[in-house]
């Protein structure tokens, strides 16, 4: 079965870019959010399996984000996906309940990579 | 008019040094993004009148594409342009999204990959001033403007409240090695975030 993935980056190119590397590796992209809070709300409606998540973005960054969609669903997997790979801002991420984060700009054999690996599936490109 | 205090030649060697790592690093983050080498053509550090961004670009009225940010953490605040030449901005797009279909570029596709290459420049080179500052820098979500430069810079310096005439501007000029494209990124750290810097860094 496909694994269900939601999006979430406030640039549409980066969604399409994510999105294609998903789907070439087998993936279901279920929807794409373009900020935090519209992230939550997607992920309440979809219940994907997986989310990808930028961290800055208007509204509600995705650090918050996370934490929203942690306290509801403490299971949810989400890899951040961000230009910003401190190390500080990678240690608030998995505290706030990320699974894993992807810096930016990553090649898509990374992407799969990380993203099966949270999934626990083994996925080819 | 505001004047700043000209910082010591070892301040401004080690602002230098800073900007040429920061520098590196967000090159080499664009250059992964386009799959293609960039080469850094200028890094320098000046207290320039802001206005003389101008000259760069053929005066106030040349048309240029600026994504901005504001990087910032508890004590520290800077804004980050990243400034391509009009056509320039139009190649770079090309070059981004030249696998993508022609019906998903629209004008807002176009804006969301400039915006995306300030994002991961200006995201790499305060990853780098972050590991100096021992310190984690956010950003704010970075703007595009397309407009003639002196427009564009003048409602970008209002919406910041810039609070000087003057500024110490770290430079970075870049270009494709093929030459199909250049760019300009300035970081301009505010008077009281580049004594936070020195000390930062052990220069007295």
């Amino acid at each position: 079965m496909k694994a269900r993935v939601l999006v979430v980056d406030d640039a549409i190119f980066m969604r399409k870019m994510i999105s294609d590397i998903l789907k070439a590796s087998g993936m279901e992209v279920v929807g794409e959010a373009e900020n935090g809070s519209d992230a939550v709300e997607k992920y309440n409606e979809l219940k994907p399996d997986m989310v990808t998540m930028d961290i800055i973005m208007p509204e509600m960054n995705g650090i918050e984000a996370v934490k929203k969609i942690t306290s509801r669903d403490p299971k949810a997997k989400i890899v951040m996906c961000s230009a910003l790979g401190q190390q500080a801002l990678v240690q608030d991420a998995l505290a706030a309940g990320a699974e894993d984060f992807l810096i930016k700009p990553f090649n898509p054999s990374r992407v799969v990579e990380v993203i099966a690996k949270v999934l626990n599936q083994t996925v080819s490109m | 008019m505001n004047l700043i205090n000209r910082p010591s030649y070892l301040k401004i060697d080690a602002l230098k040094e800073l900007g040429n790592i920061g520098s590196a690093h967000a090159v080499t983050g664009l250059s992964k993004l386009m799959k293609k080498r960039i080469d850094v053509s200028i890094t320098n550090v000046d207290i320039i009148p802001l206005q003389i961004i101008y000259t760069l670009f053929n005066g106030p009225e040349s048309m240029v594409s600026v994504v901005y940010l504001e990087g910032y953490s508890e004590n520290f605040r800077g804004m980050m342009f990243l400034i391509f030449p009009f056509p320039e901005a139009d190649r770079m797009v090309g070059m981004v999204s030249e696998d993508s279909p022609k019906d998903v570029k629209t004008e807002e596709f176009n804006l969301s990959v400039l915006k995306e290459i300030g994002n991961i420049m200006c995201g790499c080179y305060l990853n780098t001033l972050s590991v100096f500052l021992k310190n984690k820098i956010m950003h704010s979500v970075p703007q595009v403007s397309k407009d003639m430069l002196g427009a564009v810079m003048d409602s970008i310096l209002a919406d910041l409240s810039v609070d000087s005439d003057y500024a110490i501007v770290l430079e970075t000029a870049f270009h494709f090695t093929d030459d199909r494209c250049k760019g300009f990124l300035f970081f301009i750290p505010t008077s009281e975030s580049l004594e936070m810097i020195f000390d930062a860094i052990g220069v007295e």
